[in-house]
């Protein structure tokens, strides 16, 4: 009699902490794609502050391919992060990039961009890209 | 605001948050040190836009992709220690844009 109400009181246990644990595991698996459109983004964008840091011509329009495609780009990785269950944080990481990418269309219509805002820019850019593909990787463990 | 007023007020909000982490919440060295590079960043760019280098326009986008990339690095942290990282940034955020 000791030993049932002792072996149901442990299923309970084991049950509480089945329980407890499946309740860590709140963001999306992995994603290969996301991995893979990401850093093909980062690709581009990174070509594009090369040509702007020393460029033939400076001006917003010599660029306009690289900001559509990025736009383009941003798009698809939103439209995919969002159909995935849990991936909040991704989403937001997401958005909070195709807004820079925007205030950086926004930056260089209203004139060319001087080496030092390059080398700034870039760096925020790299910042991001490196811990959205940081919590991507992370959701691989 | 004058730049040595600004900075003041950067100070006092870092101070305050500092203090209040150290208590309650988990302080992440790497964040403050990020924090910190970005508002200097964007204090130069103030200074610029005070100097007639930059218009506020050019100030505000250059300003937000800074503090977006912030965001972003604060969004791979975890549980409540990037709660306060993001009210951190956003009160820093409102500063500047005063």
């Amino acid at each position: 009699m000791v030993y049932r109400e002792l072996s149901q009181l442990v299923a309970l246990l084991l049950l509480s902490l089945l329980v407890a644990s499946c309740s860590l595991v709140a963001t999306a698996p992995y994603d290969a794609g996301t991995d893979k459109n990401l850093t093909k983004l980062h690709k581009q964008t990174a070509q594009f502050f090369v040509a702007a840091a020393n460029p033939i011509d400076c001006d917003y329009r010599h660029y306009f391919d690289f900001y559509q495609t990025s736009s383009v780009a941003l798009s698809g990785l939103l439209v995919r992060a969002k159909a995935l269950p849990r991936n909040g944080v991704t989403v937001e990481q997401l958005l909070l990039l195709q807004s820079s990418f925007e205030s950086l269309a926004k930056l260089h219509r209203l004139g060319c961009l001087s080496p030092v805002q390059v080398a700034d820019v870039w760096r925020s850019f790299d910042t991001s890209f490196s811990a959205i593909l940081r919590l991507e990787l992370a959701k691989k463990g | 605001m004058a730049n040595k007023d600004m900075q003041t007020e950067v100070l006092a909000i870092m101070a305050r948050h500092l203090a209040q982490s150290a208590i309650e919440r988990p302080i992440d060295p790497e964040i403050l040190s990020q924090a910190q590079t970005t508002i200097n960043q964007a204090l130069a760019l103030q200074q610029q836009m005070l100097a007639g280098d930059l218009s506020s326009q050019q100030f505000q986008a250059h300003q937000g992709i800074l503090l977006n990339a912030l965001r972003v690095r604060l969004l791979s942290q975890g549980g409540v220690g990037r709660l306060w990282a993001q009210t951190l940034v956003n009160e820093l955020a409102d500063l500047l844009l005063k």
